[in-house]
């Protein structure tokens, strides 16, 4: 007698792949906006380390016009730029800025601000 | 799967009746919690104690851990309005548009260009967004400039300084990217795409080329 009923281990496997795939399909649905940047991670502090940021070009012109920002601070060709938290905590680069005085500084509570599950 | 008959030999019946036995006791072992509770411990390491097991404590709630946000979602966690901090650098009334957490909404919100993109420059002069050119407050870091460059060519461009020096200081873009000097730059559209000249910022963060009649008047869409 043949027997087709799914075994929990094959019910499983379709579970997770109907659900990776809905992930998928999420991420490359989630429309960059013009001038995003994504920067990308050279940090070696493996799974638990912080995942990428994007940076939202578009919000940050609506407080500061470019030459806020370029070329003292960031080449106006981006996305080379090696940026580490402790530059930033330093006041370099987005610390110039996000220091608490002028925009919201860095801290263990706005960490997701910036590397957030893209 | 083959059966032990068809396997033959005592080896495979003895195999097949202690496969049988387990199989029943680990069954039995649904009913019974005593019997459950052997079962597991045969198998398993660490269980605790019979009584323990049996009536398990509650567990504390659990503090959870803050969920990384989607992007889509990051920009309401931003809370904007909320900033003390930005507040404070800008002491006056500002724009709507500083509370806006999509790109999608700020396109809704602010005025088009001819290619039916968000048109930034529109929006400043309409006032509706204010970007501070300094971070000194009541300072500028703009110089006014308002000369015309003509650029010679099969398909002629009238390149204006003013709507550039309301975003853009001198050294943006001179001498990194252009010389002072005007018409030492031979640029085509393939350079811009390609990200040289003008394409440094158009077709990134400023309007696309395919907004062709932004920049050649003659090819009026």
């Amino acid at each position: 007698m043949s027997c087709h009923r799914w075994s929990p281990r094959a019910a499983a496997c379709v579970v997770m792949t109907v659900a990776v795939l809905c992930g998928v399909t999420r991420l490359a649905t989630a429309e960059p906006a013009p001038g995003d940047l994504t920067l990308k991670r050279t940090g070696d502090d493996g799974p638990q380390g912080h995942v990428a940021t994007v940076f939202p070009h578009w919000r940050h012109r609506l407080f500061f016009t470019c030459n806020v920002c370029h070329p003292s601070l960031f080449p106006m060709k981006g996305g080379d730029t090696a940026i580490t938290m402790d530059e930033i905590e330093e006041g370099k680069f987005c610390g110039t800025c996000h220091n608490g005085k002028i925009a919201w500084g860095v801290s263990i509570t706005t960490c997701v601000r910036c590397h957030a599950e893209q | 799967m083959r059966s032990p008959r068809q396997c033959g030999g005592v080896v495979a019946r003895v195999a097949a009746l202690g496969i049988a036995t387990v199989g029943l006791w680990v069954t039995a072992a649904a009913c019974d919690p005593q019997t459950r509770y052997r079962v597991l411990t045969t198998f398993v390491d660490g269980v605790p104690p019979y009584d323990e097991w049996l009536n398990p404590k509650p567990e504390p709630p659990r503090k959870r851990e803050p969920v990384p946000v989607r992007y889509t979602q990051r920009a309401a966690a931003l809370k904007i309005g909320a900033q003390p901090s930005l507040q404070t650098f800008f002491s006056g009334a500002r724009p709507a548009a500083d509370k806006v957490t999509a790109y999608a909404e700020l396109v809704a919100m602010l005025p088009k260009d001819v290619a039916d993109a968000l048109d930034w420059d529109a929006a400043l002069q309409q006032g509706l967004i204010a970007p501070a050119t300094s971070l000194t407050p009541g300072e500028s870091g703009l110089q006014d400039a308002d000369m015309e460059v003509d650029l010679k060519g099969p398909m002629p461009v009238k390149f204006a300084h003013a709507p550039h020096t309301k975003w853009l200081a001198c050294e943006n873009c001179h001498t990194d990217i252009f010389e002072m000097a005007a018409g030492t730059a031979e640029i085509t559209m393939d350079d811009l795409n390609g990200g040289k000249y003008c394409g440094v910022c158009h077709g990134k963060v400023a309007f696309e080329t395919t907004a062709c009649a932004r920049c050649h008047p003659d090819m009026g869409q």
